[in-house]
């Protein structure tokens, strides 16, 4: 496990580069520099690139010692400042507890496990009131999960507060309504300046912020939404990139974080590139030209509906979500709906996993049957071989940790299934 | 500001001020939330951020409605739908007399707000009087969303740093950061006896720890029998185990059993035994309501 310090060292390690001619070039400090060269001469001017990530299971060694004593004054004062806002803050008062993100996940996995191993969940005594509840009228029971062959799978969640039971079915289907209201196009940077290779780099970055800050998943994915949703509406110049990107996480963050990173740290991230006015200008922009609406759902509510649905455990749970990260910096996947991507990705992440069947329970409450998940399971399949050797890492080296199970390196994505199902994609 | 003519101010929001305008060509009356936009701060509050964006998707006749954001570079103005007064004002003028029918009806009218907030999951996490409008028929609705957010399923932690004292649930109380759509449903509580009391407050503590003790000398101190966990949220201390002496007719002499009954079961410490504003909404209680005020023709 990480610590906290070792993570606030690292972002230190966050820094980028200008060249004289104000152009930002990758600083790498562990990878060859010829690697993402090519990378550069398609992003133009806004390839601002930090290293890659790096997450040691174990205490840091050298490296980081010197990039912290490698500090410059300016650095450092950075850093300092960093250290004392809201984000670092928050973390450091539960420096006895799991960090946001880790609570988080833990509660995922705990909630996406089958029942009878399920962690220690409170007992609760039933409600205090001696007798049943008057009521007026007997609501009618639904009976389409009657027809069917269809678990309720929220049957034993009554004395479980988080778990919402008595909303969680009308919550979803609210959801569904959503992502449909709020659609992204395909193509929709189609003769535009900014084209997908750019907005893969700049995700891949993002990602890697994110990290640094100690950002909840839903953030990040929020971030994403923010960026492509803004773009089909108001496309911006090259340089204006990266400002529509850490804008959008900011965003994004004052909208999922109980302490939102200031906006100095996102200049900070940025390495000056743009100062505070340009990014409160561009957090007007985007608000405006979405209208404040960010009620988009993600595809991590999606798939936490449906790895209950599938009582699956923490492996395949984590395997889906590392199969939707990837889709993240697919350009050619905007349009996919949230829903759709969860589905797809826990279907194969079942398939791959032990080859388990994608039951009525598992379609009535994804709303996709298996053959609807197909074509986008060739997809997530297409993006699992190209992690192997793609340039941009951030997802497949954050899910490589052990925080993340090392799911990126799980034998199963080696499978000669990934491989067919990838082929019929190309 | 062109478009509006403001008339008065009317109070102050989570942040910022509000005032009473009229439209200058529809001549309809708004209500104008000020933000103030500067350049060294942070830019749009989170608040405000979230009020906006869960107001636009919660259309609901019980929930106030947000007709417009007007940007400019200095300040966000939110244009609200005008309401005559808020339930704490009402109060004010009832002197000590308040018709049960009415408090019936209101009471119906913020559950069954609630209930939209929680099935479109959004937790309004600062339910009170004065965040509860009234218009001149006799409508109540849900304001002031500043504190409120989406949430996810599984709930997970939220800020701990949330709802008015004396409509605080005690689990909140403790510091837990773990609660959900309960934690509204304490607050609706309070403002349900608050009500029937023609606005004399349940709990008025001047503290946490005075608060808690308020809430345990009517209710019993809760122990880990009946509340398995409670010592291990994160501000717990024991506190007294009280004699429970007064009965709930002696707490709301006006409210009739059935009411009483609706109340014991939203007034419950353990947030996991704690009615839901959807099981409300069928209580007993509510049997001889108006059938106006419960089928209204156009619920949005």
């Amino acid at each position: 496990m990480m610590t906290t310090r070792a993570a606030s060292a690292n972002l230190a390690n966050a820094r980028m580069r200008r060249d004289e001619t104000g152009q930002m070039i990758s600083h790498l400090k562990d990878r060859p520099y010829t690697s993402h060269a090519s990378q550069r001469n398609t992003l133009g001017d806004i390839g601002n690139q930090v290293s890659a990530i790096t997450i040691s299971d174990g205490p840091r060694k050298d490296p980081i010692k010197k990039e912290i004593v490698q500090l410059t004054s300016h650095q450092h004062k950075a850093f300092t400042r960093n250290k004392a806002t809201v984000s670092l803050k928050a973390l450091t008062e539960e420096i006895n507890l799991p960090t946001q993100q880790e609570a988080a996940n833990l509660l995922e996995t705990i909630s996406a496990m089958p029942k009878p191993t399920a962690a220690p969940v409170p007992v609760l005594p039933p409600p205090v009131a001696p007798v049943p509840m008057e009521v007026c009228d007997n609501a009618p029971e639904s009976f389409s999960r009657v027809l069917l062959n269809v678990q309720n799978i929220d049957a034993n969640d009554k004395e479980n507060p988080q778990l919402v039971s008595e909303y969680v079915n009308d919550i979803y289907d609210y959801m569904r309504d959503l992502e449909v209201k709020y659609p992204i196009q395909s193509n929709y940077l189609e003769n535009k300046e900014i084209t997908g290779k750019m907005r893969a780099i700049l995700i891949d970055w993002l990602c890697q912020v994110h990290h640094r800050f100690h950002l909840l998943q839903e953030t990040l994915y929020l971030t994403v939404a923010i960026i492509d949703r803004f773009l089909q509406e108001k496309p911006v110049p090259k340089n204006k990139l990266q400002l529509v990107g850490v804008t959008s996480m900011l965003i994004a963050s004052k909208y999922e974080e109980m302490y939102a990173p200031e906006v100095a740290d996102f200049v900070y991230i940025t390495d000056n590139a743009y100062n505070k006015k340009e990014i409160l200008d561009m957090e007007q922009n985007i608000l405006r030209t979405l209208k404040f609406s960010f009620g988009r759902p993600l595809c991590l509510h999606f798939l936490r509906r449906d790895s209950k649905a599938g009582q699956v455990d923490a492996v395949k749970h984590t395997l889906a979500k590392y199969l939707m990260e990837l889709t993240i910096t697919e350009y050619d996947m905007v349009q996919y709906l949230p829903s759709l991507i969860a589905a797809a990705a826990l279907c194969l992440s079942m398939k791959l996993l032990d080859n388990s069947r994608w039951t009525e329970t598992l379609s009535h409450y994804s709303s996709y049957s298996e053959s609807d998940l197909l074509q986008t399971m060739q997809k997530l399949a297409s993006l699992v071989i190209k992690a192997e050797n793609c340039k941009l890492t951030a997802v497949h080296t954050k899910y490589s940790s052990s925080k993340f199970m090392k799911i990126s390196k799980l034998p199963a994505l080696k499978l000669p299934l990934i491989k067919e199902l990838a082929s019929a994609c190309s | 500001m062109q478009k509006y003519e403001k008339l008065e101010k009317i109070g102050e929001g989570t942040y910022g001020t509000v005032f009473k305008a009229k439209n200058r060509e529809t001549q309809e009356i708004v209500a104008l939330k000020r933000v103030r936009l500067d350049d060294d701060d942070e830019g749009v509050p989170s608040s405000a951020l979230r009020e906006i964006c869960l107001l636009k998707e919660l259309k609901h006749r019980n929930i106030v409605r947000l007709h417009d954001v007007l940007h400019s570079d200095k300040k966000l103005t939110l244009v609200f739908e005008y309401c005559d007064q808020d339930l704490k004002k009402y109060f004010d003028s009832c002197n000590g007399e308040i018709d049960q029918d009415t408090v019936k009806s209101f009471m119906y009218q913020l559950l069954r707000g609630l209930a939209f907030c929680h099935s479109n999951n959004v937790l309004h996490r600062d339910l009170k009087p004065q965040n509860l409008l009234i218009n001149k028929s006799g409508e109540l609705k849900l304001a002031d969303f500043g504190l409120a957010r989406a949430f996810g399923i599984p709930v997970r932690f939220y800020s701990a740093e949330v709802v008015t004292l004396w409509y605080r649930p005690p689990d909140v109380l403790f510091g837990a950061k773990m609660y959900s759509t309960s934690i509204d449903m304490w607050s609706a509580g309070c403002i349900f006896a608050e009500m029937a009391n023609a606005g004399r407050p349940l709990f008025p503590g001047n503290d946490v720890e005075d608060q808690l003790k308020r809430i345990f000398k009517l209710l019993g101190t809760p122990t880990e029998d009946s509340w398995s966990n409670i010592t291990h949220l994160p501000d717990y201390k024991q506190y007294p185990l009280y004699h429970v002496s007064t009965t709930w007719p002696q707490v709301v002499p006006r409210l009739n059993a059935k009411g009483r009954d609706l109340l014991q079961r939203l007034l419950v410490c353990n947030p996991s035994g704690r009615l839901s504003a959807e099981e409300g909404l069928q209580h007993g209680y509510f049997a001889d309501l108006s059938p106006s005020i419960k089928f209204p023709a156009d619920p949005f």
